[in-house]
């Protein structure tokens, strides 16, 4: 109407739009925003609680040390989030990216649009991502500065008898953050599928988690070892390696494998059902 | 079709996990004796170095410590590896020069970590007395890793 010629960005920048209009609509969330600033707060509250009982969780590895040095708190968090609440980062956002559409019956007139399908698909999928990455990167730094601030930064013993040096903690605890990153976004992946498959935020978010403990429960099986290094879950913990001595690295390229190897099955099954799917009949 | 494709996924899936609980049992086992050993051994002689360290008597050396521990399964119907429970008997020499024997009840988790309990009449109690204040005894109950690759 305005005689202005309306131009189609290309994939990628059509992607980018796709990407920011969920953004917008993910920072309106209460729940997204929730999950943000618990991740920010709760180490701190934690810290708070074990200075105040003097307490400390024995049965975490570094737990013994909580009180003793600042880097102890977020190999403790990490080691505790391995669980359950990485997974649940992981599937947050991804489990309701897809369904939220089902939910305010949007895919007839998001299917019609200018935007392909690929586009919707890469979109969604790039936030969900980066949303899993920025919660998780949240609560390790939120933990980290808490340990600091809270505790302070005496040196650490490491997981061989080692004396760890501050400058050494600061690096391995930022490194056991990034190492947990391929594993959460495999079930960012699985979140994803789920999402598309079953229309359910509910299920999108819940499953994951669920599967998580499943997996966690299978690697406790006695005799179980082949399998459990086959396992996205596994791949949590594989940070131990970095404090032994002499270090051992070996889990860590097998974690990075086996999530990327799974993280590209399951995101290529979400696609194929994505591509599949028929809104406008 | 999305149904369609779902469904022909699962025989896929299901063989796939088939296959692996099939391999359990079977394979290279993670924790095992001479792992533990060449983990607990050395840890105990850092640990013992840092205690020392901690009682105001610095310059201890792990050389010096020497220490040689011999891990087996406990209460355990024959089985010579695994997670679980075991012993490990750690032989060393004190500060003082004296031959000395710390025995830990040893708690291994499948992946490669383990949980060491002391005996508080070898390694002393459950917090030390420093200048600064009590600090944790580190040698009293330690927690270490060993890679399973």
């Amino acid at each position: 109407v305005t005689g202005q010629q309306v131009r189609r960005p290309g994939p990628t920048a059509g992607t980018l739009v796709v990407a920011r209009v969920e953004l917008a609509k993910l920072t309106a969330q209460r729940r997204v925003r929730l999950a943000f600033g618990a991740c920010a707060a709760v180490p701190f509250l934690l810290v708070l609680v074990l200075r105040v009982q003097s307490g400390v969780p024995e049965d975490t590895l570094f737990g013994r040390w909580v009180q003793e040095s600042g880097f102890a708190v977020p190999l403790v968090v990490l080691g505790f989030a391995g669980t359950w609440l990485l997974p649940l980062l992981g599937a947050l956002v991804a489990g309701d990216v897809f369904a939220a559409e089902d939910r305010n019956g949007m895919w007839p007139l998001l299917l019609t649009r200018s935007r392909s399908r690929a586009e919707l698909f890469l979109g969604k999928a790039l936030v969900a991502a980066g949303c899993s990455v920025a919660l998780v990167l949240l609560l390790g730094l939120s933990s980290l500065a808490a340990g600091l601030l809270l505790v302070g930064s005496q040196p650490l013993v490491g997981l061989s008898g080692q004396l760890l040096p501050p400058g050494r903690c600061l690096l391995l605890v930022l490194a056991s953050w990034l190492s947990v990153l391929p594993p959460v976004l495999t079930f960012t992946a699985l979140a994803l599928l789920l999402s598309v498959r079953a229309r359910s935020a509910a299920v999108g978010v819940a499953v994951p988690v669920v599967v998580g403990l499943l997996l966690q429960l299978l690697a406790l099986v006695q005799g179980a070892d082949v399998l459990r290094h086959l396992l996205p879950s596994t791949a949590f913990e594989s940070w131990h390696g970095l404090f032994a001595a002499p270090e051992f690295r070996g889990p860590l390229l097998q974690g990075v494998l086996v999530s990327a190897t799974a993280g590209a099955a399951l995101l290529g099954a979400a696609w194929l059902v994505f591509a599949s799917r028929d809104d406008r009949g | 079709v999305g149904e369609v494709r779902t469904a022909a996924r699962l025989p896929g899936l299901v063989l796939a996990v088939g296959g692996l609980l099939a391999s359990t049992g079977c394979g290279p086992v993670d924790v095992t004796a001479p792992r533990l050993e060449a983990a607990v051994g050395p840890a105990f002689a850092r640990l013992y170095v840092l205690q020392t360290a901690l009682r105001g008597r610095p310059g201890l050396t792990t050389a010096w410590v020497d220490p040689a521990a011999t891990c087996s399964r406990r209460e355990s119907a024959g089985a010579t590896s695994g997670a679980g429970d075991w012993t490990c008997t750690v032989v060393f020499r004190t500060s003082d020069g004296v031959g000395a024997t710390a025995v830990y009840e040893v708690t291994a988790r499948p992946g490669g970590c383990y949980t060491a309990d002391g005996p508080a009449s070898v390694v002393g109690p459950r917090t030390l007395p420093t200048p600064d204040g009590d600090v944790v005894n580190p040698l009293l109950r330690f927690d270490g890793c060993f890679g399973t690759t």
